[in-house]
């Protein structure tokens, strides 16, 4: 990569080696709070998308899963139980507040002896080819500076029929509802963070990551690039949200 | 997928109930242990697909969409459904009823076998809504009311019966259809053998000739 190449940082352009930073910031920023806003941002609808997302990834009792910007546990939790003492959750993440919030919440709540936590760039994963059945990426793909690169790295570390899950924010597919969301997402949404985590830019550059990142054909095609097959992906509250997965040849 | 979140949603509050519940039956749970992450899919055929994932401290509940891999998907009208929750000897009822089975049957038979072994310690269940006392009450009336039920519903089938083979004598008694097929085999097994002796005398003319 040039050095005077560039990417986006909500409705920002910056230079890509500072894309990762600027994220780093907004994450060790609202990472005590994160829980709570995703609630309030979501009125909750974030646990039943998650839910979903679980259900449609086929994981099985004795599989090894990646969940990947795994933040503060949600999913590694449902999957840690799915797995069982057979099987293993690596939560990897780039930022280190998340992680540590995730793994003290985890442990507090005595999910232990089945999890591995990995601070880890998507980019280029630490792990060797095919080692994992699953991989989930909920609400982080958009945050990745280089999404190519991150889609053919959790495809190098999938073992062949493995499976990809990207839960992300995509583009509403009801006019009505893409309007009422663009109000709610850049008036109420930097609001409740100012009242929450006492800081409204983060919220702001959610809202803006949203808008920039792919929509959901476009997703499709990445993952297809990436060499995935069978790609498909499933609307959740009108395209608020997608659901993308993709299998490993 | 909308009515995915929706079912999801739906789900929730069913789940909490049944969870609640079954925290009340420690084998249902230690059961539920043994079959830990693996996933059930129930097609109700016009109504709902659900799948029921089995946790080691009770289950998780979803609508299931044809994406979703389940290991076992039992598929049936509603009818067949009810009838499976009301039969005594569920395992059965499951093998001989229209309710198709899609997948790892022994998944489905072992979580018929948890279901049919359940014994809810109802005291435990209403104990923190109503005290002690009034909730040992309660359980005594709801175990009451439940024995009072299965006592009443075999006693009926058992009178039906005997009515229908002493009395009014419409069916055969099944100790005397037993007998009576048990002959039939005999006979047809010692036609068999007369039929074999016949051939074999046959041959040994044929060949003296």
């Amino acid at each position: 990569m040039s050095d005077n190449k560039t990417t986006h940082f909500g409705y920002e352009t910056v230079a890509v080696q500072e894309k990762q930073a600027k994220v780093a910031d907004v994450f060790h920023s609202v990472a005590a709070k994160y829980d709570v806003m995703n609630d309030l941002m979501s009125f909750g609808v974030h646990r039943l998308w998650k839910r979903i997302t679980i259900d449609m990834s086929g994981a099985r009792p004795g599989d090894t899963v990646l969940d990947l910007a795994g933040g503060t546990g949600d999913l590694t939790k449902k999957f840690s139980k799915i797995v069982g003492p057979q099987g293993k959750v690596v939560l990897a993440d780039i930022n280190s507040s998340m992680l540590n919030v995730g793994r003290d919440r985890l442990t507090d709540q005595g999910y232990v002896g089945n999890i591995e936590y990995v601070q880890a760039n998507a980019e280029c994963l630490p792990f060797e080819d095919n080692k994992f059945d699953v991989i989930t990426i909920a609400f982080g793909l958009r945050n990745v500076t280089d999404k190519d690169a991150a889609l053919r790295s959790m495809a190098r570390v999938l073992k062949p029929g493995g499976r990809l899950l990207v839960l992300e924010f995509s583009k509403p597919t009801n006019p009505l509802m893409s309007k009422a969301y663009d109000i709610y997402s850049f008036s109420a949404l930097p609001f409740m963070g100012k009242l929450v985590t006492n800081d409204s830019e983060s919220y702001k550059y959610l809202a803006e990551s949203i808008r920039m990142h792919p929509d959901q054909e476009t997703l499709k095609g990445m993952m297809e690039n990436a060499g995935l097959v069978r790609c498909s992906y499933h609307n959740m509250t009108s395209g608020v949200v997608a659901l993308h997965r993709g299998i490993k040849p | 997928m909308v009515n995915a979140v929706l079912g999801q949603a739906l789900c929730i509050p069913a789940e909490l109930a049944i969870n609640n519940i079954l925290k009340h039956d420690a084998a249902a749970i230690a059961a539920l242990g043994h079959h830990q992450g693996r996933l059930l899919g129930i097609t109700i055929i016009g109504v709902a697909k659900i799948t029921v994932r089995l946790l080691d401290n009770g289950i998780q509940l979803g609508m299931s969409s044809d994406h979703v891999d389940t290991e076992v998907t039992l598929s049936g009208s509603m009818k067949d459904f009810i009838r499976l929750a009301r039969a005594e000897d569920k395992a059965s009822e499951l093998i001989n009823s229209n309710i198709g089975m899609d997948g790892d049957t022994e998944l489905a038979l072992a979580v018929t076998r948890i279901v049919q072994k359940l014994d809810i310690d109802w005291e435990a269940v209403i104990s923190p809504v109503t005290g002690g006392v009034i909730a040992h009450q309660l359980g005594k009336g709801l175990r009451n009311m439940f024995g009072w039920g299965r006592t009443t519903r075999v006693t009926y089938r058992q009178a039906g019966k005997d009515y229908l083979e002493d009395e009014a004598r419409l069916i055969t008694p099944e100790p005397l259809a037993r007998q009576f097929s048990n002959d039939v085999d005999e006979l047809r097994l010692a036609t068999d053998r007369l039929s074999a002796r016949i051939a074999q005398l046959q041959q040994q003319a044929t060949n003296k000739e």
